[in-house]
Parts: C-alpha cells; structure tokens; sequence
C-alpha cells in the first residue's frame, strides 16, 4: 500500500514543520505556495471529480473522498502545531514587555525613596481645560 | 561598604557582612507566609528583591511591609519569567557579586542560604542546594523522590558537572554567571533550561546539602506531580521550534 508509506511520512513531517520556527521568509512563501495549490486542487477536483478516484486507486485508498479525508487530517495537525507555536512566540513577546515595565516601575520607585521623595505613583492631576488652551 | 544607611528602607540595603549578596524571592500568591519568609531574611541582613508575579492577592503590601524591593510584573509570566526578572532587577538595581534564590513559600531555610553563601565565597561560581546530600535532612515522598531522581539522570547526560538534584530552588551564584542567563522557558521547565546554563560552561559548581521542609502548606503550593509531564513537553516541543534556527 502506497498510502501508508505516504501518510506516516507526511505526518511526521507536519508535525516538525508546524512546530518550526514561522518567522523565516521561506516558511512564509511555503505558505504561499501551498495555499495556492490547494486552491487549484479544490477546483481539480470539483471540475473533475474523477481524478481524484484515480489518484485514489493508485496509491491504494478505496475512495477519492477518503483521500481528502487522510489530506484534511494532516492540515489540521499542521495548523494545531503551528498555531501553538506562533501563541508561544507571542508569549514571549509579553514576558520582555511585562519585564520591562516591572523594572522601569521599580527603577522609579528606587529612585523615589533614595531621593527622599514621599509623593505617590499617581500622575498629577491635570486640568484639561488648560491643556486646551495651550494647544 | 556601608550599605544599610546609604540605602536604608530600599530593600537593598544589607549587614555589611553580607553587602556582597542580594536575595532574589519570587512570590506569586503567597500573602499568608512571604511576609514572614522575607522578615526573616532581612533580620538576617540579606538585601531582598521580591519579584511579585501579578499576584492577585495580598502578596505587594506584604512584601512592602516586610521590606523588601519589589518588582511587579503586570502580568503573570510563572516562575522562570519571575526569576529572570529577579536577575536582572539584582544585575541593574544592585552590585552585589552573589546573587540567592529563595523560595517564597517557606520551605527554605536561611541557615543553609547563609552556609552557601560561606561556600561561594571560597571561589565558586554557583552552589546549588541539594536534598539529596549527605547532611540534609528531608523527607521527600517517594514517588516525587524517583521523579526527581529520574529528571536528575536524564539532565546529567549532558554536561560534566554531576548534579544530585535537579530541581531545587535553593541557590546561589555568581553576578558574572547571572549576566549570562537567558530564561525563556516560561513555567517550571525553566529548571532544566536553568540548570543546563549553570553547569554547561566551564563554571565551578558544587552543591550544598539543605534540608526542605514540606510543610503542609508547601506542599498545597507545590508542584503537582503531573506536571512533570508538562515540563517534558515543554523542553520537547521548544527543542524541535529552535532546532532550524541553530
């Protein structure tokens, strides 16, 4: 059976892809390309349904929709991987914001008590009608 | 070296005898201990920077009160982000050549702080505590002992250094050895990403036998067993995202 060395293959492979880095430009043109030939096998198949039987038969699958069944599965792997990855690097990204808005906070507050100033963390209230006038 | 009265009420101020170090506490919701647990630390003269994670209880005005520097984050960012924070805070607010790690739930205990930083002082770069030497003295139930043992082997497989424990919070190193870690790990899987920083290069580690005591509140607190089983996936799927950009 064609299809099992197909599909053991592609599913490891989704899965290294999906989990690999997404920031480099050729994973993004990857993307692009297989976005469109996934645009162009949708309208294949709709315009020639038989093809995909015949691509069916040939690696050993009884039916043509069992085909875009075992596709539909990799792309949904592919996508929960990547998906958590992209969630992750985003997560970095808030870890370095919130650090550095903890230390700047902190560094104002050392400051404050090392000058002796005995105000609080509240901006001064400012009037905005004078604000406007200013402007 | 007078510290405490250039400083004084900071947090950072310290015992001369021990202006050389600054205490790093991560706190993430522990209102009902911290406070003692950081008192106790300051009455011993350390200087105490206690990284408040976003906690959502009473844990900032306890840390206030009890004297320590605090830094908030503003958002929840687990227990490497936390210490990765406290690094810095302790690199960029302070000069202190030694840098602890104590835990904020009570289960450390500062007479085994005080005899690591005897230790490190001798010219090592990092002493990590250990509950597995001779000289501790902890009882650890077993199915979280073979747990621990079994994380310990399979992080020793790298480096040279041989660890006895791999995850104990309980540590103290040096600022130049502070200045080279990078936690991104968020979470608890920051330990081993931690630990491999501290004994991949060419550091002087050794170990130091602490006692931790599982108080029933550490214990509520802690780290559920099943979550080793995060950790791994953790470490797994972070190892497969960077593998292309080596």
């Amino acid at each position: 059976m064609i299809i099992q060395w197909l599909l053991i293959p592609a599913i490891i492979v989704a899965v290294l892809l999906a989990l690999r880095s997404r920031n480099s430009l050729r994973g993004q043109a990857r993307r692009k390309i297989v976005a469109v030939l996934t645009l162009v096998g949708g309208v294949v198949a709709v315009v020639q349904p038989d093809i995909l039987q015949v691509i069916a038969d040939f690696v050993g699958i009884a039916r043509g929709a069992d085909l875009i069944l075992y596709g539909l599965a990799l792309v949904i792997i592919y996508l929960v991987g990547s998906v958590s990855v992209r969630f992750r690097e985003h997560e970095a990204k808030v870890v370095l914001l919130s650090r550095a808005l903890a230390m700047s906070d902190a560094a104002r507050r050392l400051h404050d008590q090392e000058t002796g100033f005995a105000g609080t963390a509240a901006p001064v209230a400012v009037d905005p009608a004078a604000v406007d006038r200013d402007i | 070296m007078n510290m405490r009265s250039a400083r004084a009420g900071t947090g950072l101020d310290s015992d001369p005898a021990l202006a050389d170090v600054v205490v790093i506490v991560r706190v993430f919701n522990e209102a009902t201990v911290v406070g003692s647990v950081i008192r106790e630390l300051r009455d011993a003269g350390f200087a105490v920077i206690a990284v408040d994670d976003a906690s959502t209880d009473a844990s900032a005005a306890e840390i206030d009160a009890a004297g320590a520097f605090r830094v908030s984050h503003p958002a929840n960012l687990g227990a490497g982000g936390a210490l990765q924070t406290g690094l810095e805070a302790a690199l960029t607010f302070t000069g202190a050549e030694f840098i602890g790690c104590f835990d904020a739930d009570g289960q450390h205990q500062v007479k085994d702080l005080m005899g690591m930083v005897e230790v490190i002082r001798q010219g090592y770069d990092v002493v990590i505590g250990s509950r597995f030497l001779e000289g501790g003295d902890t009882q650890i139930p077993w199915l979280r002992r073979w747990l621990l043992k079994a994380a310990t082997s399979l992080m020793n497989r790298r480096g040279e250094t041989r660890l006895t424990d791999a995850h104990n919070g309980l540590r103290i190193i040096k600022r130049s050895v502070a200045r080279e870690i990078r936690l991104t790990y968020s979470g608890m899987a920051y330990a081993s990403q931690l630990e491999r920083a501290l004994t991949g290069s060419d550091y002087r580690v050794t170990e130091f036998p602490v006692t931790i005591l599982y108080t029933e509140y550490s214990q509520s607190k802690g780290q559920p067993l099943l979550n080793s089983v995060n950790i791994l996936a953790e470490v797994a799927a972070h190892r497969i995202s960077q593998w292309s950009r080596r």
